[in-house]
């Protein structure tokens, strides 16, 4: 009856659960949703912040002092969420890449944000399915290199978005697409990519 | 349908809170089945039903069964 949720779950999250995207289903899958949220930065932070708001059940940082920080943000934000830091997470649904580390390209299902200076790309990996971010060609792949501090968390919101829509299985989103942030010109841009079969970190051989 | 007919007993709760359970509610159903709402303020006998109309459901009936204290509000779910 009503989802099968609690009462706090109903008051916390109501404005959600009326969106038709979400409702009591879709509610129930966040809280069940384990994800691994790699960087400390400020798109990792925000996307952080965002996704414990949500519901996110189990949500593993990588080790260190800042993560300690942040954790104690997000659960502060929303206590009923689990944050261990340094592992912990279990099997994840899906790696929430704010990094910029080319190096955690391919394997799990993956969101990833590359801050670029004034530009920044965020797209979503489907494993054999979508472009990683080692197929794309160099000038959509990014170099991390930092934007200001509210362009990152902009990027950090997109990748949010970007995760929910994955843990509730709605949309192909930014599967095969790059979605690109000029904070200096002010747009934005998508890009259509391919998998790449030969890739090293993704391809068939990989 | 009467045997289907499940009761959620709304009267202490407030909007917007009256429209997430009842949404919460009609999401256990089945296309066709029924559910009787009991409210206790006329601004969510008032809003609910409209809310429903909006995304589609069939409002049956609205019946103020005490003056003033309860409302009873009958919907069938007709969409997901």
């Amino acid at each position: 009856m009503l989802g099968q949720l609690t009462e706090n779950q109903i008051r916390r999250y109501s404005r959600q659960i009326l969106l038709p995207e979400v409702g009591g289903r879709g509610q129930r899958k966040l809280l069940a949703a384990r994800v691994r949220l790699l960087g400390t930065g400020t798109v990792a932070a925000t996307a952080g912040v965002y996704l414990a708001a949500a519901g996110v059940g189990a949500i593993g940082l990588d080790a260190g002092e800042e993560s300690v920080r942040m954790a104690a943000r997000m659960t502060g934000m929303n206590p009923e969420v689990r944050v261990p830091v340094g592992g912990g997470a279990g099997d994840i649904d899906l790696a929430v890449d704010g990094t910029g580390d080319p190096a955690t390209a391919g394997g799990s299902p993956r969101v990833w944000a590359v801050p670029s200076g004034t530009v920044g790309r965020v797209s979503r990996f489907v494993p054999g399915r979508s472009a990683c971010r080692r197929c794309l060609p160099p000038e959509l792949r990014g170099a991390c290199a930092p934007m200001s501090p509210p362009a990152e968390a902009v990027l950090g919101s997109l990748l949010a978005v970007e995760a929910l829509e994955v843990l509730l299985g709605i949309g192909a989103g930014l599967a095969d697409r790059v979605l690109e942030y000029d904070a200096e010109k002010t747009t934005f841009r998508t890009h259509a990519v391919k998998r790449d079969p030969a890739c090293p970190a993704c391809g068939d051989g990989a | 349908m009467s045997d289907t007919l499940t009761v959620v007993d709304l009267r202490d709760e407030v909007c917007p809170y009256t429209f997430v359970k009842t949404r919460l509610a009609l999401e256990d159903l089945a296309i066709g089945q029924e559910l009787a709402l009991l409210f206790g303020n006329a601004e969510s006998a008032a809003r609910v039903p409209r809310s429903l109309t909006r995304e589609g459901q069939e409002v049956v009936k609205v019946t103020e069964e005490e003056p003033g204290r309860l409302w009873r509000v009958r919907v069938r779910k007709v969409r997901e």
